[in-house]
């Protein structure tokens, strides 16, 4: 791939031979992962085991951030890009001619520590394409997360893609070992998924994503507290999955999440969050990625955009947000409306402009959940008002003191100083009066008399003189 | 004029303002021992009037702690704010506890008074770089089992920085070095300490460092995506300060 150029000259010319050989494997095996969107370290928190190595921050910690402006929390690969299914969008399907490589678990294990002790990384995002079959493509996973855990003692963040269509026992082996799984949906239809990725269907993913989030129900009686290095000795055997929870077993306690690409397929984005909902509802998924559709390979099944639908995805993320964390629902957000974002506005703005008879709201009255549904109020915003009025009734002047950031916020807030009500809430010229304080449609500048058409230098210089 | 005198550290300063709060008074200055900036308008022959000097009862009694009304909460944005190091802090710190005293409640809903949102403002600063350190320090390798790393931030992090990397990283023998404040956090697997007036050499590396940080860089070119090249965004999550004690060379 053209692309990797850049690596290709940090990389070679390495003294030693075993090094070029770990040098090669983690270039093309990190290029092969970085389609893969997910890199949160979070929902996860475990206090280290004595003096060991390693522990989970429930925030999550980003350590970097690449030239994409993603952040980089976790040594983010491959095992392998061997694969011997043949999905239409992605770039090591069996039918492509790329750089193929494979890590050993030994070589994994040793560069996810040599990184960790460096502070470079907050763990292991561990993926592979399709080598033999799914079950020794799992077993190999395992054998790599194991010894990690098991000889290394290795307490950090592990992220693991469970394979599609593994056997359900390494699955839950897998689970018991990492933080938290994956499993792909890649496209947001069943249709699509026939058409795009021919060798998965919705049931070899839907299938064991129920069962991940069933054994993860039963083996997290208290989410995330507990160590997951408990004992010295290290387990043997393979472990038997639904067995009642044995002592310090933890299942997953980052949960699950999911990743699909936008743009590749034609559903909308009213399919798509809805899609993603019933997966939070009925999946109890902790996260659903999207990933803007960048064509890699040429196929005819396949759009080619001149651009990848970067815009369409950031709103997907903010209307997803507004799911999770603002209580809005998807039917709310596109009711009487078209089943796609605005491209002017973020998700909450567009909703705010189809229910004007919501607004404006009462800062000092409001309750917390109605807050949040104010553009421009943000989770931290509508806390320290919902805080600081509690002592005391809010001005505007105190909201701005709060930090609370009103460009967009004051069209849709009252508080006793503020000038809301001199044009009232017509959602056009709302529309029109947001649309200004973007940047980049009208920029303020310093008038000049030569702006004025008609004039004259002559005359201004008289005026100034005085001289007629 | 009262002008009190600490000997640089959080436990000193509390120690010598303590008598003035629970008097509720507030002192006319407070400034650090050998503080090479002289307060402006105390004129020398006043300096010799009432100066509390903390080496003079070093043994500060810990009920200097217990302040009626100053939370948990209130304590810890003190400390935080304090470790901001800004100009004039001390006397922030003491219109904040006053205040706290005053009200005999949590002071920090009061978010728009003037004395309290300085505190919160300069302890989110402090938090923030802390969390920040947290992922952007680099250790190096500097021999058996131990690693070195530098740093240079805007605030005095190192002791609520330390604690994370005692918790985290607790099999290895570390330093992390404050370049700019000549100071270094040690940690022997035992325990650490913060040791002053560290030499400011580089230590030289183990001889496994470089292939190390190259597979690193190697790592953090290959895993952007070129599609989306977005250098802006990046700096703004790590601005150019911070560059010098990297590993990896963002901007490329």
């Amino acid at each position: 791939m053209a692309n990797t150029v850049g690596c290709i000259d940090k990389c070679s010319d390495q003294p030693q031979e075993r090094l070029s050989g770990i040098f090669d494997k983690l270039r093309i095996l990190s290029a092969a992962a970085r389609y893969d969107v997910s890199c949160a370290s979070s929902g996860s928190s475990r206090k280290s085991a004595p003096g060991s190595l390693g522990n989970v921050a429930a925030s999550g910690i980003c350590h970097s951030w690449a030239a994409d402006g993603r952040c980089i929390s976790l040594l983010k690969v491959l095992f392998t890009n061997y694969c011997t299914y043949d999905c239409a969008y992605c770039l090591n399907r069996r039918s492509n001619d790329v750089e193929r490589a494979a890590f050993t678990p030994e070589e994994l294990a040793e560069l996810t520590i040599s990184f960790y002790r460096r502070n470079y990384i907050e763990g292991l995002f561990l993926s592979s394409g399709v080598l033999g079959n799914p079950d020794y493509t799992m077993e190999l996973l395992i054998r790599s997360v194991r010894l990690l855990r098991e000889v290394h003692r290795f307490g950090g963040y592990i992220h693991l893609k469970a394979i599609p269509g593994a056997d359900p026992a390494l699955l839950f082996e897998a689970g018991t070992l990492v933080d938290r799984m994956s499993i792909n949906l890649e496209l947001p239809s069943q249709s699509s998924l026939q058409l795009l990725a021919p060798d998965k269907s919705k049931e070899q993913i839907l299938l064991p994503m129920t069962r991940i989030r069933d054994w993860h129900r039963e083996h997290n009686p208290q989410q995330n507290r507990q160590p997951l290095l408990t004992s010295q000795k290290a387990i043997s055997g393979p472990m038997q999955p639904c067995k009642p929870a044995a002592a310090g077993l933890n299942f997953v306690p980052g949960g699950q999440s999911t990743q699909m690409i936008i743009g590749a397929s034609p559903e909308d984005d009213r399919h798509i969050l809805t899609l993603s909902e019933s997966l939070y509802k009925k999946m109890q998924l902790k996260r659903v990625y999207y990933s803007a559709y960048i064509p890699v390979n040429h196929d005819n099944r396949l759009p080619e955009p001149p651009q990848p639908p970067l815009l369409r995805e950031h709103r997907l993320y903010q209307a997803d947000w507004l799911l999770r964390f603002y209580r809005f629902s998807v039917d709310e957000l596109f009711e009487n409306g078209p089943p796609s974002l605005d491209t002017d506005f973020d998700p909450k703005i567009m909703w705010a402009l189809r229910h004007p008879e919501v607004f404006p709201v009462d800062v000092n009255r409001a309750d917390f959940g109605l807050l949040l549904r104010v553009p421009g109020l943000g989770m931290i915003s509508a806390q320290r008002i919902v805080r600081a009025r509690r002592v005391g009734k809010l001005s505007y002047d105190d909201l701005v003191k709060l930090g609370v950031v009103l460009k967009r916020a004051r069209f849709f807030l009252i508080a006793p100083g503020s000038a809301s009500g001199d044009l009232g809430l017509d959602p056009q010229l709302l529309r029109r009066r947001l649309l200004a304080n973007e940047p980049g449609v009208i920029k303020p500048k310093q008038l000049s008399l030569n702006d004025f058409p008609g004039f004259q230098p002559e005359i201004w210089k008289e005026a100034v003189t005085g001289q007629f | 004029m009262n002008i009190l005198r600490y000997d640089g550290s959080f436990y000193g300063l509390i120690c010598v303002m303590a008598p003035y709060l629970k008097r509720r008074q507030l002192p006319d200055g407070i400034e650090r021992e050998n503080s090479r900036q002289p307060l402006l308008f105390a004129l020398e022959e006043e300096k010799s009037a009432p100066v509390t000097d903390l080496s003079a009862d070093l043994a500060c009694d810990p009920q200097a702690f217990r302040l009626p009304g100053v939370s948990q909460e209130s304590w810890q944005n003190v400390w935080h704010a304090f470790l901001s190091e800004a100009p004039g802090i001390e006397l922030a710190m003491a219109r904040y506890l006053l205040l706290a005293i005053e009200k005999r409640a949590g002071i920090d809903s009061f978010m728009a008074d003037e004395r309290v949102r300085l505190i919160q403002r300069l302890a989110r600063k402090v938090t923030f770089e802390r969390h920040r350190f947290m992922g952007l320090l680099r250790f190096r390798s500097i021999g058996d089992n131990l690693y070195y790393a530098a740093i240079s931030s805007d605030n005095f992090i190192l002791p609520i920085l330390a604690p994370f990397f005692v918790e985290r990283l607790a099999d290895q023998k570390w330093i992390i070095h404050d370049r700019k404040r000549e100071v270094a956090a040690m940690y022997d697997m035992r325990a650490w300490t913060i040791i002053e007036r560290a030499a400011a050499d580089l230590p030289a590396d183990s001889p496994e460092e470089g292939a190390t940080q190259q597979l690193w860089q190697c790592f953090f070119d290959s895993i952007a995506v070129r599609e989306r090249l977005n250098l802006a965004l990046q700096q703004k999550f790590i601005p150019k300060k911070y560059w010098q004690d990297l590993i990896e060379k963002p901007g490329q």
